[in-house]
């Protein structure tokens, strides 16, 4: 089934639940009005503070270190970060997978992710995120989301060997940073930009 | 707010084609404007910080997929489009694929498109790799290659004076990829023609056959504006176009049929001495044959991550051992059997789904194809002196020996089973052919029934191109201003900075 028809079917029960929803509007619009004022305290731009703590449990999950390179939350901060800069409408699927996750061990009759402990939490990662099918699968997506806010890190990456490239780019290579350009040059610009760097191949 | 405007052409999509029209319109005196979704990202602008620049110019951060989301679609939201974030690889469109689209009524001839492409890689400044730009990666898949029989070949790209950074995929914040922002782009804006960024293209309001004007979104403020012309020229890409197409009500029946893709997944192996493979060219050398491409594909530290297969210590181990890793990718052509398509949730909840979806599954031949490239990959790396191989499969397992590769065939049975599936290189969707009950857009490069709207990006193309496309993209777009705009030009092009560049080391002569 596509992420669609989940949606769907989550649309549906909403509908059949509604009675239940609207019983319940004092509680879960108290703890929303709750999380819109964390989040505005929190400094966080895209995603919901529940959210960001769902996704920081995820990464101390999925990430098997007493050490991490950068802290739990700060995966979060990157995300957020990541989530906000960019204009599409298909964003608020991925805040669906990320605060979904918080809720879906419901399913397997857990506790939400970031009430259980740590051990349980990747015992529940294990048994069911690790898949490509069904519910579980599209859940396990938020892996990439975890993998790009980590890995992406520059303080990740001295532990996997990555030298970033001013430490060993040749000097005979002919680097020459691009001087400042207005935000939409003339063409000109960008052309006495280029010319300083003329391959010999090119005669 | 931006106030409405008036033009003669609205060219809608700044990427390989919408560039190359633009500039040739410019290039002719016409009054034309270019509409952008993105944003216009500077190499000043740009950095090795993957995350922003995975957020500054893919479309949708990078995270566009399929209906079944077992599929990425990677393409550019940004001045230049796709042709910022591609590895500058350049194939002219191979023979077979040019027969095969005449087959269909999209008739590219010859000779003809031969003074196109001259024209095209003049610009662009395409040019054999240096071999010292390659990663250290590329030696061992060459040994590999060459111990099965095979001859690897070197790529060709758009690149004046590379560095070898490694970090094409984020856009080149040294300014060395000669991609449509470098070119095309401020090419045609020096000779007049108006570029018009963040700004989204809605709707094409028409009446009686005659496309009017664009009503477009101010994506700054959200307010609205239309530019009116007399022209317009869908060149957004292969799912764009379509997307604008159908929320314009033309064509709904035919547009958005035909999609496919140059699909790919990318197979690791782990050396015994490290390879450092981060240091040079994301994309050295290939080989083709079999139906499949296999491509040399080494991605920085966050890229890798996500393409890594394995799941928790399993993966972070195998990062432990990044310097000794190295990736390829294998390319397959696939079947025209997608779709893009307005679903129905548009019309239940419209702020939810206001945009097209994609439908795709490989079909099982193609998968197959993909299969058979995955093993001779494997071979490669093992004939090469790798250690072990990681397939992209969603159950981990490793090659170690000839007698394991046949391990893809029980990890990988449906697409679903691979791990970074996708493609960057989506065709079809406004196909352009001979048969009006099949093809919605005609042999002028005309959408049907419309006497003033044209498509010219690779949306027209009724088959997947088997290799990168963005130089024949440009060299179609080219050749398409024919009819777009009556202008046979197939003069060479003396100007853009690969020119400037040559004549300035005549003159230092």
């Amino acid at each position: 089934m596509s992420l669609n028809t989940y949606i769907f079917i989550g649309l549906a029960l909403a509908l059949v639940l509604s009675p239940l929803i609207v019983v319940t509007s004092p509680i879960w619009g108290t703890w929303m009005l709750w999380q819109l004022r964390a989040k505005r305290r929190q400094g966080y731009r895209y995603l919901w503070p529940f959210m960001a703590k769902t996704i920081a449990a995820y990464a101390e999950a999925m990430i098997p270190t007493d050490e991490p390179d950068l802290p739990w939350p700060q995966v979060a901060r990157n995300l957020d970060g990541y989530l906000h800069s960019y204009r599409s409408r298909r964003k608020w699927r991925i805040l669906l997978v990320a605060g979904g996750l918080e809720f879906v061990p419901i399913l397997a009759f857990r506790l939400p992710f970031t009430w259980m402990s740590k051990s349980a939490r990747r015992r529940f990662c294990l048994r069911y995120l690790t898949t490509s099918k069904g519910v579980w699968g599209k859940v396990a997506m938020g892996k990439q989301l975890i993998r790009l806010g980590y890995y992406s890190a520059r303080e990740a990456h001295e532990r996997m060997g990555f030298e970033p490239t001013k430490r060993w780019l040749r000097e005979d290579a002919g680097y020459v940073h691009v001087p400042p350009v207005d935000r939409m040059p003339t063409v000109s610009r960008v052309s006495r930009d280029l010319s300083d760097a003329v391959p010999e191949e090119l005669v | 707010m931006r106030k409405d405007m008036h033009t003669d052409f609205v060219v809608i999509g700044s990427g390989a084609a919408g560039g190359t029209v633009a500039f040739g319109l410019a290039r002719h005196g016409e009054k034309c404007l270019l509409l952008e979704r993105g944003r216009w990202v500077r190499p000043d602008d740009m950095g090795d910080d993957e995350l922003r620049m995975i957020a500054a110019i893919y479309k949708d951060g990078g995270a566009q997929m399929n209906t079944a989301c077992d599929m990425f679609l990677l393409q550019g939201n940004c001045v230049g489009g796709s042709t910022v974030l591609t590895n500058a690889v350049c194939f002219r469109m191979p023979e077979e694929v040019r027969r095969l689209y005449a087959e269909h009524g999209f008739e590219l001839p010859a000779d003809r498109m031969e003074k196109h492409y001259e024209r095209v890689e003049s610009v662009l400044n395409v040019e054999t790799l240096d071999e010292a730009l390659e990663n250290p990666a590329a030696d061992p898949l060459k040994r590999g290659m060459r111990a099965l029989g095979m001859e690897p070949q070197r790529f060709k790209k758009n690149y004046l004076k590379c560095i070898g950074c490694g970090y094409c995929n984020v856009g080149c914040r040294y300014g060395r990829k000669l991609d449509a922002s470098m070119t095309w782009v401020p090419m045609a804006q020096r000779r007049g023609c108006e570029i018009v960024t963040e700004a989204e293209a809605i709707r094409l309001e028409y009446e009686r056959g005659a496309v009017k004007s664009v009503l477009c979104e101010d994506l700054r403020d959200g307010s609205r504006f239309r530019v009116f012309a007399k022209r317009f020229v869908c060149a957004g890409g292969a799912i764009n176009t379509p997307e604008l197409l159908l929320k314009s009500r033309i064509l709904p029946r035919l547009v958005g049929r035909q999609a496919s893709f140059n699909c790919g997944a990318i197979l690791f192996a782990e050396f015994p001495e490290p390879l450092d493979a981060y240091k040079g060219d994301q994309m050295g050398v290939y080989w083709i044959g079999e139906g499949y491409a296999i491509e040399q594909l080494h991605n920085p530290p966050g890229s890798f991550a996500l393409t890594l297969p394995g799941w928790y210590d399993r993966h972070h181990d195998d990062l432990a051992r990044y310097r000794h890793l190295t990736s390829a990718g294998v390319l397959v052509p696939t079947a025209p059997i997608g779709r893009v398509f307005l679903g129905i949730g548009r019309k239940l909840a419209r702020p939810l789904f206001d945009h097209a979806e994609i439908e795709f599954q490989i079909p099982r031949q193609d998968l197959e194809v993909m299969k058979a490239g995955f093993k001779r990959l494997a071979r490669v790396f093992l004939a090469a002196g790798a250690t072990r191989v990681i397939p992209p499969a969603y159950e981990y397992s490793e090659i170690r020996s000839e007698s394991d590769v046949d391990v893809i065939d029980r990890v990988i049975t449906e697409q679903k089973h691979i791990t970074g599936f996708g493609s960057s290189h989506p065709h079809g969707g406004a196909v352009l052919g001979a048969d009006p009950r099949r093809d919605p857009v005609d042999q002028e490069f005309r959408v049907r029934g419309f006497g003033n709207l044209f498509v010219a990006d690779a949306s027209l193309y009724p088959a997947s191109m088997r290799v990168n496309p963005q130089v024949p993209i440009m060299a179609v777009a080219d050749y398409a201003l024919q009819w777009i705009a009556g202008i046979d030009d197939i003069a060479p092009i003396e100007e853009g900075p690969a020119f400037e560049a040559r004549q300035k080391l005549l003159a230092a002569r």
